[in-house]
């Protein structure tokens, strides 16, 4: 699943069309649009709005389906000089900086893109002198979009990617102008997120799921504690790689009908040494 | 279609401390292509919680840093002291350029990114200030690295190997897999540097020693070290319950010696795999289809290994392959 976090509707309206998303009518307070596999909420401006928009867009989410994803935020930024690019470009975002604390974050820069790479520090006002930073690009969201991004993904699934809007000098833009800005960049970064996203798109649990099925139904039959299950699901994984298929078969030679924790131990016991020793 | 990896490299993180360092702006000559991200402390990258170390490891980044206090520590009980006073390990570089599927370090750090101390000297200071304080030192300089492997990035090897030459009260070990010798070839052997050559069946580096070099080339390498006088130590460590383990480090044993003279070795380490607790529930976190991985160790202690009896077999094994050829004298089980 690729899950993009954007400030504004006009940068969003083109890739809505191009995704063909649809309105989540769950979600009236915080704006969400759904696809097959992208899910795009609309922010609003501001790094507190973006961290809420975003928990909110990923908090429901499975673990397995957030280990397969890609949770990106695009949007409009402003350049301190001129060789990051000119108005409409985009910039990938190395590092991020919130302005108020100074605290830092890093999305992983793992795979290979043609766009040219900044820093961005995120202000809570917007900025309009163009020596309000050294280097790098500004924006409102990003420090708030990593913080709430990073509590779901790791690092390496995050991807900001930033247009640059202005040079820090006070210049004003259009909705219209932001509208088709995006929409001659929708190609590229749709292509681009779709990358990162089949990147990752391979890595699932190790255990099948009829393995998981013989592990619930024997730690019933035999009322195996947490720890137990615990212990029994660590062991399952060494099992299956080493070939092993049917823990139930295991099973079967042990009298499932324990009365006492002792007898269930006692079983148990049995469970991880046939486990164990199958090779 | 899919995107393609960056280069390892790709990318240096750089204290803003460290950037004026000689060791930081040769590595911007080694890396001139590469992106330059600043940054204040380099713990703000390498230690981000929620990292994916597997993934890191297919683009790792180098992250140029200046170290803190301590610069120095005592050995771990995890690693062997070979009866030596005064044992002690540092870490100039934090991680390493193989991919060992065993690796403690990838339980240890939470990052597969690799930092650089550009900062030399305070590491040279404390290894004499301990060495002068107790009379000597044994000090491993390659534990939480593969040093020899990055000499061709960073001469540290180099740098550790004329510290120790006008120091006899000093003994220095340098571990490694690397077939890299020839980047130190050139320099006189001292007689209180140790070359340290981990070694493994064909089969097992092939499978679970990702990037590192064959047995037949770590072999070469050690070869050649012994013929232009150094101190070199062999070590089988870990030995690994892989299928039919006695025939494999058995085989492992003689290629050893068909390769190399046994009297001309200094001493032979052999080990089982064992490693922290807490460290291995990681790493079976982020490998999860690794069978060396998810092997049902006993723990004991927060230690990972083998079974009492399992483990006592295996070095025995490899112990009596060893005596058969060498003196039990010169050779040590941990």
């Amino acid at each position: 699943m690729i899950f993009l976090a954007i400030a504004l509707r006009c940068e969003a309206a083109a890739f809505l069309r191009h995704s063909d998303l649809k309105a989540d009518q769950q979600s009236l307070r915080f704006p969400i649009y759904r696809g097959a596999d992208i899910t795009v909420a609309i922010t609003g401006v501001g790094k507190v709005r973006a961290a809420m928009a975003v928990v909110n867009m990923l908090r429901t989410e499975p673990i397995d389906v957030l280990r397969r994803s890609v949770v990106a935020n695009i949007g409009l930024c402003g350049a301190s000089r001129g060789d990051y690019g000119s108005r409409g470009d985009l910039i990938v975002i190395n590092q991020v900086i919130d302005h108020g604390s100074r605290r830092r974050y890093y999305p992983d820069m793992l795979l290979q893109h043609d766009l040219p790479e900044a820093e961005v520090e995120t202000f809570d006002t917007p900025v309009v002198t163009p020596d309000a930073i050294e280097n790098g690009v500004v924006d409102m969201e990003a420090a708030g979009f990593f913080e709430a991004a990073s509590r779901f993904v790791s690092p390496d699934r995050i991807l900001i990617v930033k247009m640059i809007s202005d040079f820090l000098a006070g210049e004003r833009v259009s909705p219209d102008w932001v509208e088709q800005a995006f929409a001659a960049k929708t190609e590229p970064l749709a292509v681009m997120l779709r990358q990162y996203h089949d990147c990752h798109r391979n890595q699932a649990s190790s255990l099948p799921g009829h393995i998981e099925d013989d592990i619930r139904v024997l730690a019933e039959q035999l009322r195996l504690t947490a720890t137990q299950r615990c212990e029994l699901r660590k062991l399952a994984v060494y099992f299956v790689l080493n070939g092993g298929e049917s823990i139930a078969e295991l099973g079967e030679t042990l009298d499932l009908h324990v009365t006492s924790k002792v007898a269930s131990k006692a079983e148990f016991a049995k469970l991880i040494a046939a486990m164990s020793a199958f090779t | 279609m899919t995107a393609t990896y960056l280069p390892n490299f790709s990318h240096l993180y750089v204290e803003r401390a460290a950037r004026t360092h000689p060791a930081a702006q040769r590595l911007f000559e080694r890396f001139s292509r590469a992106r330059i991200v600043a940054i204040d402390d380099y713990r703000s990258v390498f230690n981000r919680r929620g990292q994916a170390f597997r993934e890191q490891k297919r683009s790792v980044k180098l992250i140029l840093a200046v170290k803190q206090e301590p610069f120095i520590y005592p050995g771990s009980h995890y690693a062997p002291d070979f009866d030596q006073p005064n044992f002690c390990y540092n870490a100039m570089i934090l991680n390493c350029i193989y991919d060992c599927e065993y690796c403690y370090l990838q339980g240890m750090y939470s990052s597969a990114n690799i930092v650089v101390f550009v900062n030399t000297k305070p590491f040279f200071d404390a290894a004499d200030k301990i060495r002068k304080e107790r009379g000597s030192i044994y000090l491993c300089v390659s534990y939480d690295t593969d040093l020899l492997a990055f000499e061709n990035i960073i001469p540290y090897c180099r740098e550790w190997i004329e510290w120790a030459v006008d120091r006899p009260d000093a003994l220095l070990e340098i571990r490694t897999k690397s077939a890299n010798f020839r980047a130190i070839a050139d320099l006189p052997a001292p007689s209180n540097v140790i070359l340290a050559w981990t070694l493994s069946p064909h089969d097992v580096c092939l499978a679970h020693e990702q990037r590192t070099p064959r047995l037949a080339a770590r072999l070469a390498a050690a070869n050649d070290a012994i013929q232009r006088g150094w101190r070199v130590r062999l070590c089988i460590d870990p030995i690994l319950q892989i299928r039919d383990w006695r025939a494999v480090y058995s085989a492992l044993v003689d290629q050893i010696f068909g390769a190399v003279a046994a009297e001309s070795v200094d001493d032979f380490s052999i080990g089982v795999f064992r490693m922290n607790q807490d460290y291995l529930d990681r790493i079976r976190r982020s490998r999860e289809t690794s069978v060396l991985a998810h092997y049902p160790f006993a723990n004991t202690k927060k230690m990972s290994t083998y079974a009492a009896d399992v483990r006592e077999d295996m070095l025995d094994h490899v112990k009596h392959r060893i005596l058969s050829y060498a003196p039990a004298a010169r050779v040590y089980c941990h």
